[in-house]
């Protein structure tokens, strides 16, 4: 018997794997895919989504891949996975994603190719778009270079192609490595971590999702999950599986206080540090900012670990 | 594991996560902890630089720097200065250290650069007590460079420091007469003019130069004029009498020829010049007389001239009872030869000897010593031979002087405006000298017109590491140069008539023979000996050419024979030229530990990724053949990193060509190809490369385990093409 059992679950309600079905649509993911789609449907040709680390960007880039139907968008995900990528790869790997037929090993013809295959799906009345996940791993000038020249691919009065950059705060600085790109940026929309409200509603929508028929998370318990996540869908996550498993081994249906400050005890999460990503609504430097992304960085690493 | 070791792990895990403040974070730590650990510091002034910390990055390049400059470390302090310049490069401070520490390491041409570069930063600043400065160490590094000292007495003039800046011009100028530079000291006195106006030795100096190269009307004047005040000036006085010569105003050369007399009456020459000034205006009584009263000390040193004279003169007055007892006095009627020549003759002969030997005689009469040095009695006692003149053809760049050119055409046109170049008019504070003739009527000086002022060329000498000295110096227009023409060649030209064109046509031989093309050598040299038959200097480049065939013939190998050929069938040229194309100029001339020191701080730079300086030094380097195909290789490396891959395997491709390429380069520059093809996403080629490595040596670096990595590689690149060109529908997510 596992925890699903004994809570009557279908799914795990807090895994961090991605998937569709638990998506939460918060005001700031609404707001943020509004955004997207705009940028997308107007042919307006580089969109940046930015956001801490665990703040759902994955999620939400997944989100409009899957509203973008194939008959009127070639739409196509890239995530990178490590930052050594090429020029060359990453133009081949485009084509090939956009439907490029045998792409050629020369960049000019396969330059040319690509650009013709754009004209087909527009053409077509289709819409080419390429979401790049992890983006702030395109740290070189080139590959910046590469996806401006990408953008310049147009017919009068359109651009052929739509690129969406999902990333860290440091996409900014990548995009800072190629002015002309930077300048490009049409649409940029910042996700941020969840306020208490928020969490609430979070983790109220994954139960559900995962086949609760109630609640299994005491009122008080949630504020304190909050603070400790610091509003970070993933933290969030991790705490309240491990919550869910806690009060299994403890036999009780409900998680209390007590299983909550022993996970958090066990995950080494301390209320301070967590508390400060969120920034108490004060106005906080922007380097203190980056210290606590790190912070939450860390908090994650060692839950990964653990 | 140690806490610094966990920092150093921790802190190269968030570097490749792209956790840039938290990676510094660390090497902050790090660094607090052992503030001794200059890698760390310097790796985390490099953060800092990435994270757009400049202030923080400099301070702990300055830690660094500091360090490698104390223990010695010269090229890794320049790298880390040339990264601090990068960062701040309105810092002074930086550049002077750069070519203080070039200095050092024997990098002379770098820090010229460097000291260019400060003296156009001080320049735009209008610091001119810096440039001095600056320029003063230019000195020390290059003593010879003519072009620093000239900027640096403008500067001193300009601020005032004038008998420092007097002493660097006569140092200046006596390098430029010593090289018989006289076009260059025109120019020179041009810049120091405006200064010293009222200067009697530029005065001085460029009359004498413009006498000496055409324009001598206006300054012999304008001498003339100076002499007034200086009587007992021997030289200046000398060099008007040249002038008047040269002008052809015979009275009143021989004016001052005895002005010149009266000083130092038993200088021969002057007693000489006075008697020839006598026949070229033909007054024969004067020179009768002149050379009757001189004889006796004549006799000593020339009996043939005096001889000559006598002749000439009792061509023209035979009844002249001077003549005969002058005559007779010498023993004998008759000139030395045997043969008595006619007055015309002789007057022939005399205009001849002043119309060929005029310049040498001029310039020979003036050595470089300045106006109280010289010594008249030294003045013309011997011929100028050609090599004499040639000497001046280790010639003196002036090209700092171009920027000048404007504003010097405007002063030659004003002063040629202004003085009366026909000038025929007595000066009249010159004594008359003993009169010789009363009646002298002479309209040559009239007659002669002076030369319009020949143009200006001057040759861009002073390079520093390819840069000429007025780019150094910055706003000086070059001047365009007569193609074909130096100002050397102009004044060479007839008197050494042809010998600069074999010269040059032999120069053009030894350049085919170092591209290898030894049949168009022997063509050229052959044509040569058809113009210039029995020259002894293309007779010996056959002969050497000849003996050198023999010994490569004897030399080269079979193997050796086909990969030289190799390149020639492909692309029509010889290794050696695609080198000589590749660097822009000729390769295999700088010494090798000159070599040596650019590689390491190619080294230096690379490793600091300084790429585009690391490949200037690598550049400079492969001029060795010692490191030629190191540097072919780190080059190709920095423009791998550059992301240049054509560029790259070009190098690469053109080492493999080398043709004494060692087994051990020749993997390496297979297995860089090989890389080379990774890095396109052209798994197929990197796989032929690794091939071939494996086929020198299946144990090199990790070519085995390349070898299956490219074989998946490329399968799984084939499959996807497949399923791209497939009706299958693709995913719509994919990883990079």
């Amino acid at each position: 018997m596992n925890y699903l059992e004994h809570f009557q679950l279908v799914n795990e309600p807090f895994s961090n794997a991605p998937d569709a079905r638990f998506y939460y649509a918060s005001e700031q993911h609404k707001q943020a895919l509004l955004k997207l789609r705009y940028s997308v449907d107007s042919d307006k040709g580089l969109a940046v989504l930015v956001g801490g680390v665990g703040c759902g960007k994955t999620t939400l880039a997944r989100r409009l891949l899957e509203q973008l139907p194939e008959d009127k968008y070639e739409s196509s995900l890239l995530v990178m996975v490590h930052s050594g990528v090429t020029q060359e790869w990453i133009l081949t790997r485009i084509a090939v994603q956009l439907g490029v037929e045998n792409p050629a090993g020369n960049r000019l013809d396969l330059l040319r190719q690509l650009y013709h295959r754009l004209l087909e799906i527009e053409e077509a009345g289709r819409k080419a778009v390429v979401l790049i996940d992890e983006a702030q791993m395109l740290e070189s000038r080139e590959l910046m270079e590469e996806f401006r020249g990408l953008l310049n691919l147009e017919i009068p009065g359109k651009k052929l192609l739509n690129i969406i950059f999902f990333g860290l705060p440091d996409v900014e600085e990548c995009l800072s490595l190629d002015e002309p790109l930077a300048q490009r940026v049409a649409v940029k929309c910042h996700l941020r971590s969840m306020k208490d409200n928020t969490t609430d509603a979070y983790v109220r929508h994954r139960l559900k999702i995962a086949g609760a028929k109630r609640m299994f998370f005491e009122p008080d318990t949630l504020k304190v999950i909050h603070q400790f996540s610091g509003g970070v869908p993933r933290i969030i996550n991790t705490i309240c599986d491990n919550c869910l498993f806690e009060a299994y081994l403890r036999k009780q249906l409900k998680v209390d206080l007590p299983v909550v400050e022993s996970v958090v005890g066990d995950l080494g999460l301390t209320r301070s540090a967590v508390a400060s990503a969120q920034g108490g609504g004060k106005v906080r430097e922007e380097s203190a900012a980056s210290d606590d992304l790190d912070e939450i960085d860390s908090l994650l690493d060692n839950l990964e670990m653990k | 594991m140690s806490q610094k070791a966990k920092l150093i792990a921790s802190a190269q895990k968030n570097l490749q996560k792209g956790q840039l403040a938290k990676a510094i974070k660390d090497y902050e730590k790090i660094v607090e902890s052992d503030p001794k650990d200059i890698r760390h510091r310097q790796k985390l002034a490099e953060l800092y630089v990435r994270a757009k910390g400049n202030d923080k990055a400099l301070e702990h390049y300055a830690a660094v720097a500091n360090h490698y400059t104390e223990n010695g470390f010269n090229l890794k302090a320049i790298a880390v200065y040339k990264q601090m310049q990068r960062c701040n490069p309105e810092e002074p401070d930086y550049y002077l250290k750069l070519a203080e520490l070039n200095q050092k390491q024997g990098l002379a041409g770098n820090a010229q650069k460097e000291y260019q570069n400060l003296i156009g930063f001080y320049q735009k600043q209008g610091d001119s007590l810096q440039m001095i400065e600056v320029l003063k160490k230019m000195r020390e590094l290059d003593p010879d460079n003519i072009g620093v000292v000239v900027k640096l007495a403008q500067i001193y003039a300009e601020t005032g420091m004038q008998d420092e800046s007097l002493e660097l011009f006569n140092e200046v100028c006596y390098v430029l007469v010593s090289k018989k530079e006289f076009q260059k000291v025109n120019r020179l006195c041009d810049v120091f003019l405006p200064h010293f106006p009222a200067n009697d030795q530029i005065s001085f100096e460029k009359g004498r130069a413009q006498i000496l190269t055409g324009d001598s009307a206006a300054w012999v004047k304008l001498l003339e004029n100076v002499a007034k005040n200086r009587e007992a000036d021997v030289a200046l006085l000398d060099l008007v009498a040249v002038g008047q010569r040269k002008i052809g105003n015979y009275p009143l050369e021989r004016r001052t020829l005895v002005r010149l007399l009266n000083l130092e009456e038993k200088n021969t020459d002057f007693q000489k010049r006075y008697v020839e000034s006598c026949l070229l205006s033909e007054q024969f009584v004067d020179a009768l007389q002149t050379i009757d009263k001189y004889r006796a000390g004549l006799m000593s040193v020339d009996e043939d001239f005096v001889r000559k004279v006598y002749e000439t003169v009792q061509a023209k007055l035979p009844d002249n009872p001077m003549v005969q007892t002058g005559l007779a006095a010498l023993g004998g009627g008759s000139s030395a030869a045997g043969t008595v020549e006619s007055d015309e003759d002789v007057l022939e002969e005399l205009e001849e000897i002043e119309e060929l030997e005029e310049i040498e005689e001029l310039e020979e009469v003036l050595e470089p010593e300045s106006v109280e040095a010289i010594d008249p009695s030294a003045v013309n006692q011997g011929e100028a031979t050609e090599d004499e003149i040639s000497a001046g053809a280790d010639e003196v760049g002036l090209d700092f002087l171009e920027e000048l050119e404007s504003e010097l055409d405007t002063m030659e046109v004003e002063e040629v405006e202004s003085t009366d170049l026909n000038e025929s008019e007595e000066p009249e504070l010159i004594e008359e000298p003993e009169p010789a003739d009363g009646s002298e009527k002479d309209d040559s000086v009239a007659a002669e017109t002076p030369g319009v002022e020949p143009e200006m060329e001057y040759e861009l000498e002073l390079e520093l590491d390819g840069d000429d000295i007025s780019d150094m110096l910055g706003g000086f227009e070059p001047v365009a140069e007569q193609p074909g023409e130096t100002a050397e060649t102009v004044v060479e030209k007839p008197k050494v008539a042809g010998a600069g064109d074999v010269a040059a046509a032999l120069d053009e031989v030894d350049f085919y023979l170092q591209q290898g093309l030894e049949d168009e050598a022997i063509n050229l040299c052959q044509a040569l000996l058809l113009e210039n038959p029995g020259n002894s200097e293309i007779v010996a480049k056959l002969e050497q050419i000849a003996d050198d065939s023999d010994e490569k013939d004897r030399k080269s190998s079979a193997q050796t024979t086909e990969v030289r050929q190799r390149p020639a069938e492909k692309s029509g040229l010889t290794w050696e030229q695609a080198l000589a194309n590749l660097l822009g100029t000729e390769p295999f001339e700088i010494a090798a530990e000159d070599a040596e020191s650019h590689y390491n701080l190619g080294i230096a730079y690379k490793e600091m990724g300084l790429l585009d300086d690391a490949i200037n030094e690598f550049s400079q380097a492969m001029r060795h053949p010692e490191r030629l195909i190191d540097c072919l290789l780190l080059k190709g490396l920095c423009q791998v990193e550059k992301s240049d891959f054509d560029g790259a395997e070009k190098l690469f491709k053109l080492g493999l060509l080398h043709p004494d390429l060692e087994v051990v380069e020749r993997k390496s520059l297979l297995f860089e190809l090989g890389l080379l093809g990774e890095a396109k996403a052209e798994p197929e080629a990197a796989l032929e490369y690794y091939k071939q490595v494996a086929e020198l040596d299946s144990l090199f670096r990790e070519v085995g385990d390349k070898i299956s990595a490219m074989r998946d590689l490329a399968d799984a690149m084939a499959d996807g093409k497949a399923a791209a060109g497939s009706e299958k529908r693709r995913s719509r997510v994919s990883y990079l």
